[in-house]
């Protein structure tokens, strides 16, 4: 098949904890965010499934993969492992002024970085950040855009010019046509995510990552946390909860105490 | 001196954790039992780029280096030892064509790089040990042939390898020959079933009756075969060697410490608080960073050109006690352990055979030692 | 309408209005109450004489329906701009939406027309006082522990939230109908089906089954070292039960999205909930927390799951899954 146009897609990724060491994640009372010093992160596994989109889509029709990340430097890494994976170009957007950005200051920050690199014929995301992110995100950046989208993205296919895309729902799925350009929450993709390599890790880590700072992307208010509508009120302790009975025995010691006090509830 | 790790080699050893984790480990009864060899993991290592980790971009590697390859042997092993004599034995035949023809790069590499074909070294015999100068399996020129005699044993994926490089003596002068899977005459013979670090690698007998070889799978000048093959077996691998043991040995030492962490002696005191296993543990610790620095020392000063003689020494050292070390931590694992040592579910049973294995491979223990102490005559 | 009404984006299928759109109706007079304010509820969609009849039962004041051939699919634009016209005329000051997918990508984009700020995934809703004036704290799912933590919109308006499923028990449907309703006049561009919803395909294998199910066995995130989920396939078909599981799970391909269990996936109050090497984030446990027994199975002994359930085991997973099969298997 003649390629005979390259489009431009943008790939939104996130660096979150690692989900294995979410237990040792701790919450930062005033702005409500993640203190995250000290746990391994990882690239947000639906942004993988969203990059792995993108990639098929340039395997397929041909497209310039832009991946771009708004966070503190630590997340270059994000950027380097998608790079790895494939993509064509990095962006970092960091500056202080972001920081305690909630998922609207988000959605603005990231979608004057794209402005700013000229705008995409599709943007991708992933549908939602497993550090118990809104899932607000790509319907947002689409709206600072001025652009339509589509969450919940399972697949897409280009069927003359046009966008033929399946949405997940609760009973099955709704097919959508459309033109570009557009923007993309992405749901778990059809296809698994592709491995790096060892020639894309090569490239990565010679790539010399381009950093847009508030110079570049002005926002609206003064930082990030001030201009959010929403803000923290506060934390609580849920008290009272159930008070079990806590096994420590061998398995089957325990087992046979658990299956009596099952039987003794009526659950069995 | 910078002892960190670099970002390249840290995103290698998640390419190589994501592998493990995704693709192989899912399915490891199924690859363990398998009837046949499954060359599609073969495929896998070529389309990831690992094969190609200290192969020259000219012969379609990517040379990210003998550091990155240990890393990623290590972190191979680590998840499941045979994994790391694969890494090993892909990069093996590569490393030997190095001393090849051109015309024999052309003809092989491309299909050893993307992992469409496996390569083996079989220089063993069954009265001659490893050592290759002892070889006995005879060759005559005959025309444009080579015509074989003789017999290999331990070969590892000898029977299912397309490409396996021999040695073979005519009179005093010992050759290096590709022999590929298609030639009549060459068969396989007994297959050793071994589990441990030979899961889904079996190693076989390879048996010559009047062979014919083409001459132009002669590997580098008549006489001179065996430099080709030191090289390879001195350098990668005992690289793959030293870095499997240091897979195994960290691997041990993790698990005994989770183990520790969260078993509860009377419901409340963690065994990790005990100070004896407490101790044990330091230990374990202490003995896989040593053998992490010989290894990867060993590993930089490939990267640095020496070649497999000049770091003989090097080399030997980092697999004899990366190799003790693997042994020496799985069966401090065990004790950790206390009953649940040896029961199958716990697996240390699995990598203490696999290390246990490794005593006689790559560089059999023993012969390490001979090799230190021959640099010691030197002075 | 007058400015302050607390509203519902109300969600229907087959004829029928979604319960948790119930759920959040009643809630919505709970807290108008507190207020001394209105409740509206939004209906989209076409041929809505039937669910405006309904909702018109619910014990709300207004019930503002967009009717048109046109949205009878859910059609992303579309239905943002009309709701987001909607609210700069009408000025309410809440808006909830429930969880669904349809739902969390509308409010989004509406939030983001009013440039005001929304809420994810409530788990509880009530007034709080905030210098001097009375707003709405919504409760989220904390971290790292049996954490609630409490968000506000302290000035920007709408406040505006996606709210789990369970928040309340559903509004009663009354004999007769108390609020009026408003057929809103609805005009669509072209250039507001950029996108278009062709149509909805419809999966049998879909599992409505976790939402009602007797029984629930759920994977965690440890389930990985077992290598399959085959443990808890066996223990499911003893109890007879539906399988679910966390998101890590899908990601790898273990079990189908809609198995996911969560805030972001299903909520569930089964009569017994099984949850097999979880460590037990509040994301996940409040998908589960209203079951009637719950049994946890983890071996971390710190894990927050042991806060919350009425028996824990401590132990591997896949030492403790057989023998509690052999055992569950004298009694049943």
């Amino acid at each position: 098949m003649k390629r005979i146009m390259s489009y431009k897609i943008a790939v939104c990724v996130k660096q979150v904890p690692d989900p294995e060491f979410f237990s040792k994640v701790k919450l930062d009372p005033k702005s409500g965010t993640i203190i995250r010093t000290g746990i391994p992160s990882i690239v947000n596994p639906l942004d993988r499934h969203a990059l792995e989109m993108a990639l098929d889509f340039k395997d397929k029709y041909g497209a310039v993969v832009t991946v771009i990340s708004m966070g503190p430097p630590q997340a270059v890494e994000a950027l380097q492992v998608a790079l790895a994976m494939g993509a064509d170009e990095a962006y970092l957007l960091s500056d202080r002024v972001f920081a305690g950005a909630d998922s609207l200051l988000t959605a603005e920050i990231l979608a004057k970085g794209i402005k700013e690199l000229g705008g995409f014929d599709l943007v991708f995301c992933g549908n939602i950040a497993v550090d118990g992110s809104t899932g607000q995100v790509p319907a947002q950046v689409a709206e600072y855009l001025g652009c339509p989208h589509i969450t919940h993205v399972s697949e897409i296919e280009l069927k003359d010019g046009k966008l033929e895309i399946k949405a997940t729902r609760d009973f099955g799925y709704t097919v959508y046509e459309a033109q570009f350009p557009l923007t993309i929450g992405v749901n778990k993709y059809s296809q698994a995510p592709r491995n790096m390599t060892v020639s894309g890790i090569m490239r990565a880590v010679e790539y010399k990552m381009n950093i847009l700072t508030s110079e570049k992307v002005k926002i609206a208010a003064k930082n990030a946390l001030e201009g959010s509508p929403t803000r923290v009120l506060g934390m609580e302790e849920v008290k009272g909860g159930r008070k079990g009975l806590i096994l420590t025995d061998e398995p089957k010691e325990a087992v046979k105490k658990a299956v009596e006090r099952l039987v003794k509830l009526g659950a069995v | 001196m910078d002892f960190a790790e670099s970002r390249g080699v840290q995103m290698l050893r998640e390419l190589c954790r994501e592998f493990a984790e995704k693709e192989i480990l899912p399915h490891i009864e199924e690859l363990k039992h398998g009837s046949e060899f499954p060359y599609h993991v073969t495929k896998r290592y070529g389309d990831l780029g690992l094969i190609g980790l200290t192969v020259a971009k000219k012969y379609g590697g990517n040379m990210m280096g003998h550091v990155a390859a240990m890393a990623a042997t290590e972190e191979l092993a680590y998840h499941y030892p045979t994994l790391g004599t694969h890494l090993r034995g892909y990069r093996l035949v590569p490393q030997v064509l190095e001393h090849g023809t051109e015309e024999q790069r052309q003809r092989w590499m491309p299909k050893l790089m993307s992992g469409e074909w496996m390569g083996s070294l079989a220089t063993t015999e069954p009265q001659g040990g490893s050592a290759p100068g002892t070889c006995m399996t005879t060759c005559r020129r005959e025309g444009d042939y080579y015509i074989l005699n003789g017999r290999k044993v331990m070969i590892t994926r000898g029977g299912d390898s397309q490409l396996v490089l021999i040695s073979a003596r005519e009179g005093d002068k010992i050759h290096c020959l590709g022999i590929t899977k298609d030639l009549n005459g060459r068969s396989t013979g007994r297959r050793e079933s071994m589990a441990g670090v030979s899961a889904f690698s079996p190693v076989d007998e390879i048996i010559f009756e009047d062979t014919k070889v083409p001459a132009e799978n002669l590997i580098g000048k008549e006489g001179k075969g065996l430099g080709p093959l030191l090289d390879g077996i001195g350098a990668v691998g005992r690289a793959g060697g030293a870095g499997t043991c240091l897979g195994i040995a960290r691997w041990a030492y993790e698990t005994a410490r989770k183990y520790a962490k969260e078993r509860l002696i009377g419901g409340k005191d963690r065994l990790l608080d005990v100070n004896s296993i407490r101790y044990m543990l330091a230990d374990m610790d202490l003995r896989v960073e040593k053998a992490k620095l010989l290894c990867f020392r060993f590993a930089w000063q490939l990267d640095q050109g020496k070649t497999a003689r000049e770091v003989g020494r090097e080399g030997a050292m980092a697999k004899l006690f990366a190799s003790e070390t693997a042994v020496y931590n799985c069966y401090k694992a065990i004790e950790i352990h206390g009953g649940y040592g040896t029961t199958e579910e716990f697996k240390i049973i699995g990598r203490l055979h696999s290390a246990l294995d490794m005593i006689g491979a790559a560089g059999a223990d023993n012969i390490m030692r001979n090799t230190i102490a021959q640099a010691q005559d030197r002075d | 309408m007058g400015i302050g009404a607390v509203c519902v984006f109300a969600e229907h299928a087959e004829g029928a209005v979604k319960k948790y759109s119930l759920e959040k109706i009643n809630k919505a007079k709970e807290l108008a109450a507190e207020l001394g304010a209105q409740t509206a509820v939004l209906v989209c969609g076409s041929e809505l004489e039937g669910i405006a009849e309904t909702l018109a039962k619910t014990g709300v004041n207004k019930v503002y329906a967009f009717d048109h051939p046109e949205l009878k699919l859910y059609q992303p634009q579309a239905y943002a701009d009309l709701i987001a016209d909607w609210a700069r005329k009408e000025k309410p000051e809440i808006m909830w939406f429930s969880s669904s997918n349809i739902a969390v990508e509308l409010a989004s984009r509406v939030a983001a027309k009013l440039e005001t700020g929304l809420t994810a995934h409530c788990i509880g809703l009530e007034l709080a006082e905030v210098e001097g004036k009375k707003i709405v704290s919504h409760s989220l799912p904390g971290w790292g522990g049996n954490f609630v933590v409490k968000i506000v919109c302290p000035e920007k308006r709408p406040q505006m939230a996606t709210v789990s499923a369970g928040i309340s028990s559903p509004a009663e449907i009354s004999d007769k109908a108390t609020a009026a309703v408003v057929w809103a006049p609805v005009e669509i561009q072209p250039e507001q089906l950029k996108i278009k919803a062709v149509k909805n395909v419809y999966d049998d294998k879909k599992s409505d089954g976790l939402e009602t199910a007797e029984r629930i066995v759920a994977g965690g995130w440890g389930m990985r070292s077992s290598g399959s989920l085959e443990m808890i396939e066996s223990l499911a078909k003893l109890l007879k039960a539906e399988i679910g599981g966390t998101r890590p799970l899908v990601d790898c391909n273990w079990i189908e999205e809609t198995r996911m269990i969560g805030v972001s996936g299903k909520t569930v109050s089964p009569k017994l909930f099984i949850s097999v090497g979880a460590s037990g984030q509040p994301h996940y446990t409040t998908g589960f927390a209203k079951s009637g027994v719950i049994l946890s199975i983890t071996d971390d002994p710190k894990a927050p799951i042991f806060d919350m359930c009425d028996i824990g085991i401590v132990g591997d997973a896949r030492r403790v899954l057989p023998e509690l099969i052999a055992g569950l298997e004298t009694v049943l």
